[in-house]
């Protein structure tokens, strides 16, 4: 009687055991800003310009590169802001990850952030919110930590020169396989 | 012919042999009240009834073994964990109580299946408990740890569950003190939900708290006493 027990228990534990040795973290929201510095104000004519932009995420995300280390990392939402300018004018907002493809040896990133000025809005803007489709980052930050973004705004745009914070928001869910490491 | 009432029976014996009987009659009392005080069996004065057999004694009830008893342990994930214990049958034993893990104090209860009611025997343990949030930083800085400061706001308010399967042995009475030591996987469900901060070159990252998921080895040991 007793050894069926504790052979069933043993099993059981060890089926437990098995590929359970695991942390799955995960946090609802990762936000990165950064500004860019200054832009010239734009001349009358000219509605659109390209803001290029690189989010240093180094320091606050482990070391993904490391084996037993899997995850997705999803861009929620870039962000435009200034203390300096005015956002009203700006019709459409879109951003791509740049520097991904066979080209640059990254793994490519499939991520679109579309933002449309909602009609009748009107008066001075200082924050604009972008909301990007559910693009998986997370191969592209095993390579690596520096997260680059050509964002480009269209409208009319600030005729003086300004200041913009570019930033972006992620949801990131890590699971590290203690087993591999 | 009729005789008289009495005519029949034997005539009364003289007054000093009715005293004899008499005395014999008491000095037996005496001894029948000497021998009630450790039987219960009944007698009368009467010499000449038989004395009528000892009622048979009602057989003992068989000792119940305990069912009650207090838990103490100590282990990973759970801390120092005071439990109540019950105990339905002996393969089966159930465990509840409050616990403490140095950041926070917590409530934690499980269940134990006993192999066998024997000196030692392997058993087969699963738990699960609740860490109140409390505040990693303060316990940390008493080791003179202090965590970079953009990651404090994250430590003030931490707390898990956790949940996990054991398997151990135990050694001991099994119906007065048991001593344990079991090991097994534990799963923490850890939050945090304050706002992280880091900045690197221009680019200054906020973490929003954190939760999850850690599977780790566990090991518990302790001690229980049964009482009732």
């Amino acid at each position: 009687m007793k050894t069926p027990f504790l052979r069933n228990a043993i099993a059981l534990a060890a089926l437990a055991a098995t590929g359970c040795l695991n942390a799955d973290l995960k946090t609802s929201q990762i936000c990165a800003s950064s500004s860019s510095g200054q832009v010239p104000g734009t001349p009358p004519g000219v509605n659109s310009i390209e803001l290029p932009t690189s989010l240093d995420l180094s320091n606050s995300l482990p070391d993904l590169s490391k084996k037993g280390i899997s995850g997705t990392v999803l861009m929620q939402q870039v962000t435009l802001s200034t203390t300096d300018g005015d956002l009203s004018g700006i019709e459409t907002v879109s951003a791509t990850v740049n520097g991904s493809g066979s080209s640059s040896g990254l793994p490519p990133v499939t991520l679109t952030c579309n933002y449309q000025k909602p009609a009748g809005e009107s008066g001075p803007l200082t924050s604009i919110a972008v909301p990007c489709s559910d693009g998986n980052l997370f191969d592209y930050l095993q390579e690596q930590q520096t997260l680059t973004l050509q964002v480009t705004l269209n409208g009319t745009l600030p005729s003086s020169a300004w200041t913009p914070d570019i930033g972006a928001c992620f949801s990131a869910e890590i699971v590290v396989d203690y087993t591999q490491l | 012919m009729i005789l008289p009432r009495g005519a029949m029976r034997s005539p009364s014996p003289p007054l000093p042999a009715r005293r004899r009987a008499l005395s014999r009659c008491a000095l037996g009392g005496l001894w029948l009240a000497l021998f009630l005080s450790f039987a219960p069996a009944r007698a009368r004065c009467d010499q000449s009834a038989p004395v009528p057999p000892p009622a048979p004694e009602p057989a003992a009830a068989p000792a119940r073994p305990p069912v009650l008893g207090l838990q103490l342990g100590l282990g990973i994930p759970d801390g120092a964990a005071l439990s109540a214990v019950y105990r339905p049958w002996y393969f089966l034993r159930l465990n509840a109580g409050p616990t403490y893990n140095y950041v926070g104090f917590g409530v934690q209860g499980g269940a134990t299946l006993v192999a066998a009611h024997f000196p030692i025997t392997p058993t087969l343990t699963g738990e699960g408990g609740y860490f109140f949030p409390g505040n990693v930083n303060a316990r940390l800085a008493h080791f003179g740890i202090n965590p970079p400061v953009g990651i404090q706001p994250l430590l003030n308010d931490v707390g898990y569950s956790f949940l996990s399967s054991q398997l151990g042995f135990e050694v001991g009475a099994p119906d007065t003190f048991v001593f344990f030591l079991r090991f097994g996987l534990a799963w923490l469900f850890p939050r945090a939900t304050g706002v992280a901060t880091a900045q690197s070159n221009s680019t200054t990252v906020t973490v929003n708290g954190l939760q999850g998921r850690v599977a780790i080895p566990t090991a518990n040991l302790g001690f229980i006493i049964y009482i009732w």
